[in-house]
């Protein structure tokens, strides 16, 4: 990732950005093919719903409760409504950075935006400003490597070795530590880290399913806010 | 494909696209006043640091904090490596060395 440099201009330097987080996508494609298929999923419909839905928590969260026959489907497209709430406040964000833009790009970049695309656009935003190029570049690496990745996850799943042998769910959280960092520097956005690190805590403990990132996001900006200027006065 | 199986990939489509377009919504009607947009600059680090350290600390529905939750000690780790390298890569690669690792010394899945 070369510390964010941009040599080679922003579409070059999104390749080189996204394309070793598809790599640590990769074994999520294929566990999510793999426990598609095992639950009677048509690798058709498995490759519709990335490109369809193209949220990979939800999708496997999705697979994982067609195990159960019992579970009604308005149940699976509820939990995927709760899962992707955070969105809506990571559209909230992105959204004043392309207000001059038209409609249909705005649209377009709302497809577009994944955990992943949101945090690599927001974190060049900081040295680059908001860059359309950039971010849809990321954003076709992920639609496409997601797609992609699907279909080479039922073809060749069960040859490439078992991806649930693989810490799945330490890859992401591994990933997003390094997209955090050039944000902590300076002490709001420091406060603002532990904050969210305790209510996202708490919120995972105590509140149901995944309302917790969003309330954590919402304490942990407002903590931010608060707390402009006080390192100035030291 | 089945009629019904797409029904639901659609209504999981419309749902996701919903949440993804609903902030530009709210942004294009509203605007964004000076204090939310102060607000909105602290958004990124609060959403990645929530899909991070819960991720880490949280181990079957449990708070897990010592040295035996493998997660914790390879995702400070990993911390130490993200901060130094800023390399995806190399951070999750070393991660997942260190959790490897904390296995075959510890003994079980941490």
């Amino acid at each position: 990732m070369g510390r964010y440099t941009d040599r080679g201009g922003p579409m070059r330097t999104a390749l080189s950005h996204s394309i070793p987080i598809i790599v640590g996508i990769t074994p999520f494609a294929v566990a999510y093919a793999l426990l598609g298929v095992s639950v009677g999923l048509l690798p058709a419909e498995l490759i519709a719903m990335s490109i369809i839905v193209f949220a990979g928590a939800s999708q496997m969260v999705a697979v994982t409760m067609l195990q159960d026959p019992a579970v009604p489907v308005t149940l699976i497209i509820v939990t995927t409504a709760l899962i992707n709430l955070r969105h809506l406040l990571m559209g909230v964000s992105m959204a004043p950075h392309l207000r001059g833009a038209p409609r249909g790009v705005q649209a377009a970049a709302a497809f577009f935006m994944i955990d992943e695309s949101y945090a690599l656009a927001m974190n060049r935003m900081q040295r680059f400003g908001f860059d359309m190029r950039y971010y849809f570049t990321c954003g076709a690496v992920f639609f496409f490597g997601w797609s992609l990745l699907t279909g080479v996850g039922i073809a060749f799943g069960r040859l490439i070795a078992d991806p649930f042998a693989l810490p799945l769910d330490f890859i992401m959280p591994a990933t997003f530590l390094v997209l955090v960092m050039p944000f902590l520097t300076n002490w709001p956005s420091i406060l603002a880290g532990i904050t969210a690190a305790v209510t996202a805590v708490l919120g995972a403990l105590f509140l149901p399913g995944h309302w917790y990132i969003v309330i954590a996001a919402v304490v942990a900006a407002a903590v931010g806010v608060a707390t402009e200027g006080a390192g100035s006065a030291h | 494909m089945r009629t019904e199986v797409m029904l639901m990939i659609a209504a999981m489509g419309a749902v996701t696209y919903l949440s993804r377009i609903a902030g530009f919504a709210l942004v294009r009607a509203f605007g964004v006043p000076p204090l939310l947009a102060r607000w909105l600059t602290y958004v990124p680090v609060g959403i990645l640091t929530a899909l991070i350290v819960p991720a880490l600390l949280i181990r079957d529905g449990q708070l897990h904090v010592g040295l035996d939750n493998h997660y914790l000690v390879a995702g400070v780790i990993a911390a130490v490596v993200a901060y130094k390298t800023r390399n995806v890569l190399i951070t999750v690669g070393i991660g997942l060395t260190a959790i490897f690792a904390l296995q075959l010394i510890g003994g079980g899945p941490g």
